[in-house]
């Protein structure tokens, strides 16, 4: 029964946060939704006695490739908000 | 201990939402999160079952499974930055230069 719960909830967390990182604009918001989305994953890997698995899945996936998702959307990112704030910024002096 | 048809329905789930991900989105850092998405939910299934059947092997599959979701996005964020250096953009509709 307990399981049952603990299945349940961690579903419901799982797929609104793979939903938000499907649905949302912004790729930090998507790459921080992505980030609970694995976590959550880990949790189904002990409740299936892989808890190995689940240890390798938070340190590969929320340690590295997560890390680099976040660097590559610094680098690919940085301009275009810059670019908006400064439009925003002239648009709204004069 | 809940059932495997559990595991099996939200694996599902994540795959198409994945797969959605895929289809909808134009920015080439969506695909990759979409992708960790669908090997996500492949993962589960392989585990499940190494569960199901009271072998390892699928929890091996799941060790290789990691290790390619890490190399194919190391890869991946080598050809967008390439991609936003040459273009200036990751949306990959617009290179356009290999379309014949």
């Amino acid at each position: 029964m307990m399981e049952a719960v603990t299945f349940y909830l961690f579903a419901a967390v799982t797929l609104g946060s793979a939903l938000g990182v499907v649905l949302l604009r912004d790729p930090w918001h998507a790459s921080l939704m992505l980030g609970v989305s694995l976590l959550s994953v880990a949790v189904y890997y002990v409740m299936l006695a892989a808890e190995f698995i689940a240890v390798i899945q938070v340190l590969v996936y929320v340690g590295g490739v997560l890390i680099l998702i976040t660097f590559a959307v610094m680098l690919t990112q940085a301009d275009e908000p810059v670019d908006s704030a400064v439009g925003e910024s002239t648009g709204g002096e004069p | 201990m809940i059932g495997i048809e559990h595991y099996l329905g939200l694996s599902a789930a994540l795959f198409c939402i994945g797969l959605f991900g895929i289809l909808t989105r134009r920015n080439a850092l969506m695909f990759l999160m979409s992708v960790e998405l669908m090997v996500n939910a492949a993962a589960i299934n392989l585990v499940a079952f190494a569960l199901y059947y009271g072998t390892l092997t699928g929890q091996v599959f799941t060790l290789f499974v990691l290790g390619l979701a890490a190399a194919e996005v190391a890869v991946g964020l080598g050809i967008i930055l390439v991609l936003h250096r040459n273009y200036g953009t990751i949306d990959v509709t617009a290179p356009t230069t290999m379309r014949w």
